[in-house]
């Protein structure tokens, strides 16, 4: 009786210690789960949710289903016609664009001593932690429109053209401009972390593969230093993609408008926050944003495709 | 080893603990001997004499002659003249008294100029003169705000009337004006320049005599006063002649009433007692006859390395020649004593003492440096003339033959601002700062000087801009200007009486430091909870302003707004917070956490709110209609109209007006521009100086606004006899009637002046630009007008402002409209308390709050804080010169502003690509426009639908308003009559 009691207490407090080690990683993750879910989950559902509403941010939503997205596919012309073009140029050429620049400048960096390679670094990894507040100043001064901007100043000194061309409001130079300076700051997260993973590529690597008949540094990177920082490319990739899409105050803080002057530099979020903020149509801008969710997450799985494990 | 380290790392451990115990022992022991004085009292504010008792004295002994008066004054309208019969007896040097009243109180300067014109009737001599009306505070007995601090008192006038001298207005003399009179008949005659005057004497009268200390010395016979000091406090004083001369609160020890944490009202303000002609009067009384020395405690933080000057008269005049002209050295954040030189005789009983800003001494400096600027101005234009703006700075000239002298006329002023230079040292001692400038001038000019063939691409170290010689010499006058001197206390003392410290006492400061820090972490919010709790009703204001702006508001409404208690006897208090992002307002209102009322509100937004239900019409009150006449532009509510009612009331108001440097336009030889067609007419002349015309436009980056766009059209429209209010959408609002021939034509006119014109398309700053001289002419606008007022003191007397050009109807009449649109104050319809937000709204628009607001802002912050308040009436107050007020008014009176529909945003979208399609791309201006139209159009068929104007198939479902302000008012008067009938 007792030892069958005994026995049975045992087996509970067995259980008991199953229940906690089975189901311990639920409460450690608990606190991050509460913020993921209220912080991140919960506001896409709520985005998602408003994408089938007409609402005007004021009064009650009301409940179209489908509207919205139909309106955008048939109805936004602008959409069709400038937006989703100037986004997917931009984010293609920013995005894997500024990827290979990144692994360029951070490949080639770890060719040098110490004391060059970190001040570099920290000159290309400046120019991404200031681009807000740079961009306003000196990008706009440089291609600013009047006869004293600096490109302007220097082409007419140089008899280049006759009269100041305004870069910033021009719909054939916007674009362009706007892809030069997001790749002057795309030396950002992306590229320290590849740098730092081309620096712990380990060093008998190199040695096995020059034995093995590897002849000069370009085959190094290829057959070693690329294989081995598959995780931090990867990361970089997805980085720049999201980031390429995601990015929308350059065209909007270079022209001084939204919408950019003829929409000639105006992207997907910069589409969303004309209808969210200025024509307060919320339904449809969720519905946009449903959309550059969905881009962007195609966006991402290619960059798994290529550089996820397999 | 071990140990032994251990041991260390504990002794180590040990000294920070003693040094931190020995620390705190300190600061125990510092706030307590600070707290020697215990408890502080508020004193009794408002026990001071500061009853009227006299101003300045004009003995009637010194009359020689006085002019026929009618017995009951004399008015002169504004800009009216005068002349009086005065029969001088005996030949000789005189001044001028007059005795008059204004009968509209003047907050600005306002002069009339005095002629004294001979027997033949011809004009012998004229003098601008100041005419001042005399300031009191309303009450010594400062109102708090909800933080505690003392809140500068409203200003009121006196009906006294004001005898003084006839005194040269710009001159840095501020001694009476002296004139020549023969013997016999004559008339003098007096024009007043900016407001009407009642004169009421006229006299001739002797010059001041002001003795010398030792005649004075000898006049009275007693002894030297022994007792204790007598204190005449600095924020007592009695009358001033200026409204905007304050006292300022602080908490410093070395002021007295002192709190460490409140700021008591302590000292008049330097900052507001700065100008030529600015006079503090004080009331005081001596317990007995005898000779008293005057002490100043005072704090001069404005004139490094220079004094700032105060004549001093007891009752009325200068005792002796050393009380003239008193230096304050320059003290930093500091207070000093200034011991006058020389003691004063006074009788036992009350006296008044008088302190004036005037410095004599510096005026034939002043006016040498003024001539300099003239001659570089010169100089500079021409060798502009030279090469144009553009110049090639490789490219070299033989100057001299271009501009025969120019290196010479250099030469020479270069060596006399060395000279001047040598003269202050001599004077001021080793590199007297407040100069330095003239040095630096002086060594521009040099460098300049080196290589003449270059001289004009170097017009930017000569004349144009910021760090031109002329602007160097620019703030050299500014500076030797501004007299600014903060007065604490006045002391009568016997001899060698023991005065306090300065500063205060080193321990008190050190301690009360310790406690303002400590307070400043723990309290500062009281004013906040006490508002939040109890039985009061809490009214949220939300301002789209800075903090500056907030607390100011904050402040005048602590101190001077009565307050508002519902039907249900609930006080209503009032919370105010910064909005930082006006896109808040519609967030916390879907949130329901928006406020009552909304200030500082741009644009169109209080349109969109109505349009979706979350602002209300403000047009539902009863007295709203009574309330805006006569205080605003009709023009100003059109932006705000929706559905027959008014959103929102119109806060601070915009103006456009025509700046002109006159400099450069007389030298090209060009008029002011009154049409369009004349600024297209003065392009080829300004393109060939390199110069250029400047449009709003031109530096808008982005979207150009519509206003800037649509100004053509209903201007063209007006001038053509069609109605304005047609030109954007049709008369039912469901059209867009953009590309209507008026429109494509105006459209036209405008896209030429910068196509075939040669407008610069984009200017980013005009007022550097206007400032350089490269575009001498230009429409700015408000801020424009500030910067160009405030910050352009090389310039200063040579630009002026004028009405905008506009279209020229057949008869001549021109059409010049423009937009006004600023901010506006609001109520959310989530209010629940709309009448309390109405009567705080009719409160902080009314007349008086909203130019004592100008005025206390200005005073506070500086005279570059100029609020443009809406209110006309306000507005006609402010402290900007007559003319260009009276041309921004008359701007005003053409004013037309954008009715919105709910599309208007496309509107302004598809507008501005027009214009850029035009200017940029070369498209025909028909096209353009109808592109426009079209797009127009769509989005607003799709906004009429979406709120239910318009069904699915086009027909209109509901009709959709454009009645103007003016019907709406008549709609909402006609509404009220019936209800009075039933």
């Amino acid at each position: 009786m007792s030892a069958k009691k005994l026995a049975l207490k045992a087996e509970k407090q067995q259980k008991r210690g199953n229940f906690f080690t089975e189901y311990a990683h639920w409460i450690l993750l608990f606190p991050f789960l509460i913020l993921f879910l209220t912080l991140i989950i919960l506001p896409i559902l709520c985005a998602i949710g408003l994408s089938f509403t007409d609402y005007n941010g004021m009064e009650t939503p009301d409940f179209t289903f489908m509207d919205n997205y139909i309106r955008i596919l048939s109805k936004d012309s602008v959409f069709m016609q400038k937006i989703l073009p100037n986004t997917i140029i931009y984010a293609v050429l920013v995005g894997p664009g500024g990827f290979i620049l990144a692994f360029l400048m951070a490949w080639l960096l770890s060719q040098l001593n110490k004391v060059p390679r970190t001040i570099l670094a920290v000159v290309l990894y400046l120019p991404s932690m200031t681009a807000g507040v740079t961009v306003s100043t000196v990008w706009a001064v440089i291609f600013n429109g009047g006869r004293a901007g600096y490109l302007n100043s220097l082409l007419l000194r140089m008899n280049l053209i006759q009269s100041p061309i305004t870069w910033l409001q021009n719909e054939n130079t916007l674009m362009p401009i706007m892809i030069i300076v997001a790749l002057w700051s795309s030396m950002g997260i992306g590229f320290l972390s590849i740098l730092s993973g081309i620096l712990n590529v380990n060093k008998e690597l190199y040695e096995a593969a020059r034995l093995d008949g590897v002849k000069n540094r370009i085959q190094e990177a290829l057959y070693v230093t690329i294989p081995s920082i598959r995780p931090q490319l990867l990361f970089g990739a997805v980085m720049a993609v999201v980031n390429a899409f995601n990015s929308a105050g350059l065209g909007v803080q270079l022209s001084g408008s939204n919408p950019t002057p003829g929409y000639a530099g105006s992207v997907i979020v910069n589409h969303i926050d004309d209808y969210g903020f200025i024509r307060y149509e919320m339904g449809y801008a969720a519905a946009l944003s449903v959309i550059l969710l969905l881009i962007i997450t195609l966006a991402s799985k290619v960059a798994y495709k290529l550089f996820g494990d397999k | 080893m071990e140990k032994k380290s251990m041991r260390r790392r504990f002794k180590w451990i040990a000294l920070a603990l003693g040094i931190t115990l020995l620390l705190a022992i300190c600061i125990s022991v510092i706030v307590l001997i600070g707290d020697v004085d215990g408890e502080i009292v508020r004193p009794d504010r408002g026990a001071a004499d500061t009853s009227y008792r006299g101003w300045i004295t004009v003995p009637e002994e010194d009359t020689v002659a006085a002019a026929e008066v009618p017995q009951d004054g004399q008015r002169i309208e504004m800009k009216q003249e005068q002349s009086f019969a005065i029969t001088v007896p005996q030949a000789g040097d005189y001044a001028i008294a007059l005795t008059y009243t204004l009968p509209k109180a003047a907050v600005l300067d306002s002069t009339v100029t005095v002629t004294q014109i001979s027997a033949e009737g011809e004009t012998v001599q004229s003098v601008r003169a100041e005419v001042y009306s005399l300031w009191q505070d309303e009450t010594k007995d400062y109102a708090l705000d909800r933080y505690g601090n003392e809140v500068s008192p409203a200003q009121v006038t006196l009906t006294q009337n004001v005898t003084d001298y006839v005194r040269s207005y710009s001159s840095a003399d501020g001694g009476p004006a002296v004139f020549r009179f023969p013997a016999g008949e004559q008339k003098i005659a007096i024009l007043a320049n900016d407001s009407q005057i009642d004169i009421q004497r006229i006299r001739v009268v002797k010059l001041p005599r002001i003795p010398t200390y030792e005649a004075y010395r000898s006049l009275y016979d007693g002894k030297t006063y022994s007792g204790e000091p007598l204190i005449i406090e600095g924020e007592d004083y009695a009358v001033k002649n200026d409204s905007a001369i304050r006292s300022k609160a602080d908490n410093s020890a070395a002021v007295t009433p002192y709190h460490p944490y409140y700021k008591w009202m302590a000292t008049v303000d330097g900052n507001s007692w700065k100008t030529v002609g600015q006079r503090v009067v004080w009331n005081f009384s001596v317990p007995e006859d005898g000779w008293y020395q005057l002490v100043f405690h005072y704090s001069q933080r404005y004139k490094e390395g220079q004094e700032a000057r105060r004549t001093v008269e007891i009752d009325g005049v200068i005792p002796y020649d050393g009380l003239r002209e008193v230096e304050f050295p320059y003290t930093g954040s500091k207070y000093a004593y200034k011991y006058a030189d020389g003691m004063v005789y006074l009788t036992a009983g009350t006296h008044t003492m008088g302190l004036y800003v005037e410095m004599p001494q510096m005026q034939d400096m002043i006016a040498q440096v003024e001539r300099i600027m003239e001659e570089l101005q010169d100089v500079g234009l021409s060798l502009q003339q030279v090469a144009g703006s553009d110049a090639d700075v490789t490219r070299t000239w033989e100057i001299e033959k271009y501009i025969p002298g120019v290196t010479e006329r250099l030469t020479n002023i270069q060596l006399e601002l060395e000279a001047l230079y040598s003269y202050m040292e001599q004077q001021y001692g080793d590199e007297p700062a407040s100069s330095q400038n003239l040095k630096l001038a002086a060594d521009i000019l040099f460098q300049v000087l080196k290589e003449p063939e270059k001289l004009p691409t170097r017009t930017e170290d000569i004349n144009v801009g910021s760090s031109s010689a002329t602007s160097y010499l620019a703030e050299l006058i500014n500076g030797w200007k501004n007299q600014g001197l903060s007065i604490e206390r006045i002391y009568m003392v016997g001899e060698d009486a023991k005065l306090p410290n300065p500063n205060g006492n080193f321990f008190v400061n050190l301690g009360n430091g310790i406690k303002k820090f400590f307070h400043s972490l723990t309290s500062k919010d009281t004013g906040y909870t006490t508002a939040a709790s109890g039985e009061d009703k809490v009214l949220t204001v939300w301002v789209n302003r800075s903090v500056q702006y907030v607390e100011m508001i904050q402040t005048l409404c602590d101190s001077r707004y009565a307050g508002y208690t519902d039907t249900d006897g609930n006080k209503i208090t009032i919370t105010f917070s910064v909005m930082p992002d006006e896109g808040k307002l519609l967030l916390a209102n879907a949130s329901n956490t928006g406020p009552d009322v909304a200030l500082g509100v741009s644009g169109d937004r209080p349109y969109q709110l109505a349009l979706r239900g979350a602002a209300y019409p403000l047009t539902e009150f009863e007295d709203f209609d009574e309330y805006v006449e006569g205080k605003f532009l009709n023009e100003a509510f059109e932006p705000f109209i929706y559905d027959d009612h008014i959103y929102a009331m119109p806060e601070t108001q915009q103006f456009n007006v025509l700046m002109y440097r006159t400099d450069i336009m007389e030298r090209l030889g060009l008029e002011v521009p009154k049409t369009w067609e004349d600024v297209a007419d003065m392009m080829p002349a300004l393109r060939r100086n390199g110069m250029n015309f400047y449009m709003p436009l031109s530096s808008q980056t982005g979207t150009k606004s519509v206003e800037n766009i649509a100004i053509f059209f209903w201007q063209a429209a007006a001038a053509r006899g069609e109605d304005p209010s047609t030109s954007l959408y049709s008369a039912d609002g469901i059209h867009t009637t953009v590309n209507n021939e008026t429109n494509i034509e105006a459209f036209e006119i405008l896209t030429d002046l910068y196509l075939l014109y040669g407008l610069q398309n984009n200017m980013p700053s005009f007022y550097n630009n206007f400032r350089y001289g490269v575009t001498p002419v230009g429409i700015g606008n408000f801020s424009n007008y500030v910067q160009l007022l405030y910050a352009a003191p090389e310039i200063a007397d040579d630009w002026a402002i004028a009405p905008v050009p506009g279209f020229a109807a057949e008869d001549g009449t021109i059409y010049n409209q423009m937009t006004t649109v600023g901010s506006s104050a609001i109520i959310m319809e989530d209010s629940d308390m709309k009448e309390a937000a109405w009567d705080f709204i009719k409160w902080w628009l009314s007349d008086e709050t909203q130019s004592e607001f100008a005025q206390t802002l200005q005073s506070k912050y500086g005279s570059s804080y100029i609020w443009n308040s809406a209110n006309v009436n306000a507005f006609a107050e402010l402290a900007i010169p007559a003319e260009d007020r009276a041309v921004i008014l008359e701007q005003w009176e053409h004013t037309v502003n954008i009715r919105h529909t709910p599309a208007s945003y496309m509107l302004e979208r598809s507008l501005s690509d027009a214009w850029y399609d035009v200017v940029n791309n070369h498209i025909p201006v028909r096209r353009a426009l109808n592109e426009a139209a079209v797009t127009t159009q769509q989005e607003l068929t799709i906004k009429l639908q979406e709120f239910d104007y318009v069904d699915k198939s086009g027909a209109v479902i509901r009709q959709y308003s454009m009645k103007s302000m003016k019907e709406i008012i008549a709609l909402v008067k006609n509404e009220q009559g019936k209800g009075g009938e039933a």
